[in-house]
């Protein structure tokens, strides 16, 4: 995973709450093979109706084109448990999602792909969304990790939370299955500990199942 | 120290303590389907690691697969190819993959239960956040992303945090007509669908005893839809009566030895919650959504609620697009809706006596002309023993469609599509716009409701008097 690091971008806002998975990418999108190049299936069903370009939606204006920062409502991103969600937003460019809260599957999944979900009291995302809309999109967003901030152009600034292991590894950019391959020693020791206390847990290797129907 | 069920379970698998408060915690079975596997296995052979247990992990091919009768394969262009691939990663890896060929083979959560690869006590890591379905069995299971599923590939772990723990009991006996499906919907409408952030969700009360362990599985599936990723219920007589015999389930001595365990483990826990919801559910009538979430859920003889009675003007403006993209209106009787579509299926509502129940109603009956009705049942055992009982005579003699086993319309990622603009009844777990197809609008019912509405061609109640 890459590091994450501090950027200033424009921010897109899309506030209408619980917009999910399946609206950020759709069926179309889902068969492959590959972590890259999803950004074009990215709000596909909204971006265009019946293959037209629509206009009046937020990806399709011109000011929000290179945008780096998501703006998202309560519930952001909630629903089917699918990473291409997060994929297409990376693969898009966007470094960062500040939402009041956030569907379960795609904060975490965010996480493994260096995209940092930021959390922050619903009338300051408004706030900044308020902000950036007025603006014409204009007034950029800086996202600071180290820090903990969010700032905008216009002096506002507004701190927000992170578990210390999360920023951390996003920070270096860490590994989550070296860190815990690391650990191998006391899986080890737990399974043979519970071996002797579950036995039925532990299938074996290569072990094939009798074929009984059900019912 | 609280001494919930879920403190049980969630203590018994935590290997070591992490830096900031979470844990790395033990799997004991791993579930893959089709829409990850060839990601997760590539990335492991990739960074050169091991599958660590491929005896502790399964592979389902459920959504891309076709669905009609004499199916090969799949119908999706692209995706046989990742099939191909899932069968030669689990091949090479040495772990079983239920392909459609196998006699076992089903959704991937109809598919664990069935097999006994899911049991209480037990840590089941399904990368589909429908993993929630076979908490009824007492089993701690929520879903993962593919990044996820692979750290378990190489490591048979999971770093996770453990949730707070809300208490949904529900009481009273239940109505005719009203069973699993109809709880969970009204527990979503109650609670919202955010409602159970940040927690887990355990089950208890009189009314939630008294229902099939078939009936517990179609519960705890839409836990996901109020918003919380695990399900759980604290195993019984029944959990065990269900699961002995199953496939991978233990047997012989050890099976008693597991029996002692669990009970043993289910036996005096707190019950206690952090939250504790609690529903008379004696007067609940049956369920529909009227809108593009299931939180926006009424009784099948009620009417659209009204957007100017709600105060938050976000809400407000949901409620107003969801009534645009269904096509209904304030005070609107919801019964009477033309419907063209309906389904029954999905690892919601495809088991056996979903099935049955759906047959009563329609048995003897024709399908309106205006309406496609697809039967999909949730595994070829399913399927095997719906026929054995007939009941694919009476689907297919009243007009609908008799399939093969697969996710088919719930995910709608097989081609299996609701035609744009249609109105779509059906037993799955998600309304959302574009969910069963481009500007489809579905309503999420019980197999009886689905059944009624393909006779009569409108949205309607079974069991109106």
């Amino acid at each position: 995973m890459k590091p994450f690091e501090n950027f200033r971008g424009i921010a897109m806002p899309m506030m209408r709450p619980d917009i999910d998975t399946e609206q950020m990418i759709n069926r179309d999108f889902l068969i492959t093979a590959s972590r890259k190049g999803l950004s074009k299936g990215l709000f596909h069903d909204l971006r265009y109706r019946n293959g037209e370009k629509q206009a009046d939606f937020v990806m399709n204006l011109p000011q929000y084109r290179d945008a780096k920062v998501l703006i998202g409502g309560p519930n952001f991103a909630s629903g089917s448990s699918r990473e291409h969600a997060v994929w297409a937003v990376v693969d898009y460019g966007i470094g960062a999602v500040i939402a009041p809260s956030y569907g379960v599957h795609f904060y975490r999944n965010a996480l493994k792909n260096g995209l940092l979900p930021v959390i922050l009291p619903l009338a300051d995302v408004a706030e900044i969304a308020a902000a950036v809309e007025a603006s014409n999109g204009s007034c950029e967003v800086a996202v600071s990790l180290t820090e903990q901030t969010v700032k905008l152009d216009n002096g506002k600034e507004y701190a927000f939370e992170i578990h210390s292991e999360a920023k951390e590894a996003l920070l270096a950019g860490l590994d989550d299955i070296e860190r815990t391959l690391r650990r191998s020693t006391r899986i080890s020791a737990f399974q043979a500990k519970d071996r002797l206390e579950r036995p039925w847990v532990y299938l074996s290797k290569g072990q094939a199942p009798t074929e009984i129907s059900p019912e | 120290m609280s001494d919930t069920y879920l403190d049980r379970l969630w203590d018994a698998h935590v290997i070591d303590h992490l830096e900031d408060g979470s844990d790395l915690i033990h799997v004991d079975r791993h579930l893959l389907h089709d829409l990850h596997c060839a990601i997760a296995f590539s990335s492991v052979e990739e960074s050169g690691r091991e599958v660590k247990h491929p005896e502790m992990t399964w592979a389902v091919a459920d959504h891309m697969i076709a669905t009609e009768p004499g199916r090969t394969g799949t119908n999706v262009p692209g995706a046989q190819l990742l099939l191909d691939r899932m069968r030669k990663h689990t091949d090479d890896y040495g772990v079983k993959m239920f392909g459609i060929e196998d006699a076992n083979h089903g959704i991937i959560h109809i598919v664990s239960a069935e097999q006994g690869i899911a049991l209480p006590g037990l840590t089941v890591l399904a990368c589909d956040s429908h993993a929630c379905t076979v908490g009824a069995l007492g089993t701690l299971t929520w879903g993962t992303g593919t990044s996820e599923a692979e750290h378990i590939l190489a490591t048979q772990t999971i770093r996770s945090t453990k949730p707070k723990l809300m208490r949904v009991e529900f009481e009273g006996s239940l109505r005719e007509g009203v069973r699993a499906k109809d709880l969970i919907l009204h527990l979503i409408g109650h609670i919202g669908g955010s409602g159970g952030h940040g927690y887990a969700i355990e089950y208890d009360g009189t009314a939630l005893r008294s229902l099939s362990i078939e009936d517990r599985m179609t519960l705890c599936n839409m836990t996901m839809e109020a918003g919380a990723e695990i399900a759980l219920i604290r195993p019984d007589e029944k959990v065990y009566d269900y699961l002995k015999g199953r496939n991978y389930a233990p047997a012989g001595e050890e099976w008693d030895l597991a029996v002692a365990h669990w009970r043993a483990l289910a036996a005096n826990c707190d019950e206690t919650g952090d939250r504790v919801v609690t529903l008379d559910v004696s007067d609940l009538g049956p369920q529909i959504t009227w809108g593009t979430m299931p939180s926006q859920v009424i009784s099948i003889d009620g009417t659209i609620p009204d957007p100017e009675q709600e105060p938050d003007e976000s809400a407000r403006a949901q409620m107003q697009r969801a009534m645009e993209y269904m096509g209904v209106g304030p005070g609107d009787s919801i019964k009477g809706l033309d419907v063209q579509q309906v389904f029954i299926g999905s690892c919601t509502n495809a088991r056996i006596d979903d099935l049955r129940r759906a047959s009563r109603i329609v048995a003897g009956k024709r399908v309106a002309d205006t309406v496609r009705a697809i039967v999909v049942p949730g595994s070829r055992n399913i399927k095997q023993l719906a026929e054995q009982e007939g009941l694919d005579r009476i689907f297919l003699d009243a007009g609908m469609e008799w399939h093969e086993a697969g996710c088919s319309m719930c995910a709608a990622i097989n081609g299996d599509l609701v035609a744009p603009d249609t109105r779509c009844v059906s037993t799955s777990n998600r309304n959302f716009e574009g969910r069963q197809g481009l500007r489809a609008r579905s309503h999420l019912v019980s197999p009886e409701i689905a059944a009624a509405c393909a006779v009569s061609g409108k949205i309607s109640n079974p069991w109106e008097v």
